[in-house]
């Protein structure tokens, strides 16, 4: 690739690179080629999801949430700002300031009406600052669909501690347009689906 | 030391003995399943015509008889409940007549026990794809050592998927592998294609598939469906086994017998350097051996069991199973 550039990262669709490329500390996400899946299925999956993730990074930051600056994009290829710090998962105890603007994020991003789709402690990074950088919008969309929200929501509960997502969800519901219907969504979701193993149900239906 | 396990979650009666780790036997017999599917009533009168002449011929290929054995062990579920009652009574008959332990076994845990124990890999990520399951997991130690589900499908299992595909296109007999057959050659027509990080969902899939019956080849129909819903797998599953950080995959259930999915997960595999494992198809396919080596494993980390415990349970989850060994 680039000269003066270093792999920082092999995701599991991106290899990330770092590089000073444009004199500043820049970061490149550069969607690898799935020779084993059905080519168009690729191609159509590499392209659809660097345009998504560049339109919600730039709604996301136009309407205040902290993501990685957006610095140029090009099919399967998008440089941005780096990021300070490391992952949260990667981080010990995580404060309660932190949680709470995790919540507020959220909500700001479901307020404008992105939906992440990979809403996880692996994908917000924290630095000195203190200040939680939402990345990886490989897997957003563009919805109003409470559903949705509410499927973002059980992502991020399932990667929380019950105490931890108890304070970013009150600063969710402090900041969203219509939390309490999001959160009456995230219970429901939460009755029928993997706690009540509704896929071996249906087994005994159909046969 | 030697255990017998039964398995009779679905339309298989099979009878495995494990002896040390070795499988001595692996007998099995299949109810067949028809295009109108399969009745549970009617599968569990199979089960119970057969399960004298499926016990017998185990016992017969290891060369022991009930005497030789020092526990037994069955599948307590997850399955249909009509099922899962006659392996029960089975175990429980042998545990009465013969005086021994009887222990109750999960049907997912032995087939990722018995994958991960053929495959010789210590702390591996499971890929479990059957009918009804469709699940991504590996063992933490944390609050007691057992299999975490880091993904699964939101609603129905993949194999479901293809088998309800293959009765709506009507092609004989009406199952997964009947699919595969019909997707070679196929061209790509897009489908939705649905994952949420680590989740997944097939029904939208699915649905579109039957509707496209109307206007396009049902071959090429199969083969996009297939290869989405595989793609999809390959994906959660390179996004469980990059955030883990493990080192070897195991891909075991009813759909592991996918060359096309096997190929895709080798792949996958290859580009992290991560070592990927399948079972040989004899224990994908529902059976007893599997059900016997994990009865071994309990029996030999002190479990015991006994009659009051040996229950079914339809809905039983892996991730409540406490892994003693
Ligand atoms: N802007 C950034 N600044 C600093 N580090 C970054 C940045 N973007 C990504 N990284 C690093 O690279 C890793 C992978 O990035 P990202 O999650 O976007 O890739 P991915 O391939 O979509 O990941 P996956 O699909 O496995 O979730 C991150 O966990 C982080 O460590
Ligand atoms: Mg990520």
């Amino acid at each position: 690739m680039v000269r003066g550039m270093r792999k920082i990262s092999e995701g599991a669709e991106a290899d990330i690179f770092e590089s000073d490329i444009f004199g500043i500390r820049c970061i490149l996400k550069y969607r690898r080629r799935k020779p084993y899946i059905a080519s168009e299925l690729d191609e159509w999956l590499r392209r659809q999801r660097t345009r998504s993730e560049a339109r919600s990074m730039g709604i996301a930051s136009s309407s205040g949430v902290n993501v990685p600056k957006l610095l140029f994009v090009n099919k399967g290829s998008i440089w941005m700002g780096r990021a300070d710090g490391v992952t949260l998962n990667e981080y010990g105890h995580i404060g309660n300031t932190v949680l709470s603007k995790i919540g507020s994020s959220l909500a700001k991003l479901h307020n404008t009406g992105v939906i992440h789709g990979d809403f996880t402690k692996a994908n917000i990074m924290l630095g000195r600052d203190g200040n939680p950088c939402i990345i990886d919008f490989g897997l957003s969309s563009q919805s109003t669909s409470i559903e949705e929200k509410a499927l973002d929501l059980l992502l991020l509960k399932r990667s929380l501690s019950n105490s931890e997502f108890a304070i970013s969800i009150s600063s969710y519901m402090r900041d969203s347009d219509n939390g309490d219907e999001i959160a009456k969504r995230l219970k429901e979701i939460e009755m029928r689906g993997r706690y009540q193993n509704r896929s071996i149900a249906m087994k005994e239906e159909q046969v | 030391m030697a255990v017998i396990g039964i398995e009779s979650s679905a339309h298989t009666f099979g009878v495995g003995i494990s002896d040390n780790g070795k499988i001595l036997a692996n007998s099995k017999m299949m109810y067949k399943i028809t295009d109108k599917g399969m009745i549970p009533s009617k599968v569990a009168d199979f089960h119970t015509k057969n399960s004298g002449r499926v016990i017998r011929s185990a016992l017969e290929s290891a060369g022991l008889s009930m005497r030789d054995i020092d526990a037994i062990s069955y599948t307590k579920g997850p399955g249909i409940g009509a099922c899962l009652r006659i392996g029960q009574i089975a175990a429980r008959s042998l545990s009465v007549a013969y005086n021994l332990p009887i222990l109750p076994v999960n049907h997912a845990l032995a087939h990722l026990e018995i994958t991960r124990h053929i495959s010789g890999a210590k702390d591996p990520i499971g890929l479990y794809v059957s009918g009804g399951n469709s699940q991504i997991l590996g063992i933490i130690d944390e609050p007691y050592k057992h299999y975490h589900v880091y993904g699964e499908t939101f609603d129905i299992g993949v194999g479901n998927m293809l088998d309800v595909f293959a009765r709506a296109a009507k092609l004989k007999p009406a199952w997964g592998s009947t699919v595969a057959k019909t997707a070679l050659g196929g061209r790509y027509i897009h489908m939705p294609y649905t994952v949420k990080g680590m989740d997944f969902t097939f029904t939208g899939l699915l649905t579109n598939a039957i509707r496209l019956l109307d206007t396009e080849s049902v071959k090429d129909i199969a083969f996009s469906m297939q290869d989405t819903a595989f793609a999809m797998l390959a994906e959660a599953t390179e996004r469980v086994l990059l955030l883990t950080k493990r080192r070897d995959l195991i891909l075991c259930g009813g759909v592991a017998q996918s060359d096309r999915l096997r190929y895709i997960l080798n792949e996958m595999c290859g580009v992290h350097r991560i070592h990927f494992h399948a079972a040989p198809n004899e224990y994908n396919a529902d059976n007893g051996a599997m059900i016997a080596l994990v009865g071994e494993k309990m029996f030999l980390s002190g479990e015991r069991g006994g009659l009051a415990g040996a229950s079914t349970e339809q809905h039983y989850r892996v991730d409540g199973v406490r892994i003693s060994w």
